[in-house]
């Protein structure tokens, strides 16, 4: 008796299907890149709102960051769940862009305090301003991860 | 030379097992209910052929929560993943092996 062999169309086909099948996975993973477009977003809302935010502090500017603080933290909660498939690289991904995020933050800061232009008599437009160069790798990294 | 087709993984040959172990394959851990879908078959019939990659040692299956939900998640093994590399390496050679038919049939 003669073992059976697939064809080699059915080969074929049955290499697409797993080519298929591994960009499913890509596509379940790349949900990751709307988890770090709502840290930005989140980041961004908070600058503007400090930067309206007077000296002596504001109730509503207040109430206003929590809320933003607890909607953020929803999604990305729901962000994460919506994720069904993921691998070990994509994850990874996803911790070096949070970790170029906190370093390069880190710097605009350090830049901003030390240039003078954080200080107690700059206007507070001037914090949305270096928060704005603050996300760009968040930016970079969500466009990035579409693209993988 | 041995014929590629003695490469092939008799688990594997089962269209359903193949698409299971090709989407586990590109994932480090997939969701019970994304294979499902994906595979689109019913939950017995995936449970069944789970079942039949886990005691072959192919398929972990993970059981946890996510909240108060209860979520399974799959995985391939060490084992499974070497498998299901060399039935594709296979499935190249035999697909190369028309190739060059065909190249030669032309000449």
């Amino acid at each position: 008796m003669t073992e059976p062999s697939p064809t080699p169309q059915d080969a074929r086909a049955l290499l697409d299907e797993a080519d298929g099948r591994a960009a499913t996975v890509r596509r379940s993973e790349s949900q990751l890149r709307w988890t770090l477009l709502l840290v930005a977003v989140m980041y961004m809302v908070t600058a503007v709102l400090l930067s309206f935010n007077p000296r002596q502090g504001n109730r509503l500017i207040g109430t206003a960051l929590i809320a933003t603080f607890l909607v953020a933290l929803a999604g990305a909660i729901y962000l994460g769940w919506r994720v069904k498939a993921w691998s070990r690289a994509a994850v990874l991904w996803f911790i070096a862009s949070v970790a170029a995020f906190m370093v390069w933050n880190a710097a605009v800061i350090w830049v901003s305090v030390a240039a003078g232009w954080w200080g107690p008599n700059a206007p507070g437009i001037h914090f949305g301003g270096s928060a704005v160069v603050a996300v760009i790798p968040l930016l970079v990294a969500t466009w990035l991860f579409g693209r993988r | 030379m041995s014929h590629p087709r003695h490469e092939l993984d008799d688990l594997l040959g089962h269209p359903v097992r193949f698409s299971i172990a090709a989407l586990l394959a590109a994932a480090t851990k997939a969701e019970f209910g994304f294979v499902r879908d994906h595979v689109e078959v019913s939950d017995s019939v995936l449970s069944k052929q789970v079942s039949a990659l886990e005691q072959a040692g192919y398929v972990k299956v993970h059981k946890g929560f996510v909240g108060k939900w209860p979520r399974t998640w799959l995985s391939l093994t060490k084992n499974g993943r070497h498998a299901f590399e060399r039935h594709l390496r296979a499935l190249r050679e035999i697909a190369a092996a028309d190739e060059v038919g065909s190249a030669i049939r032309q000449r």
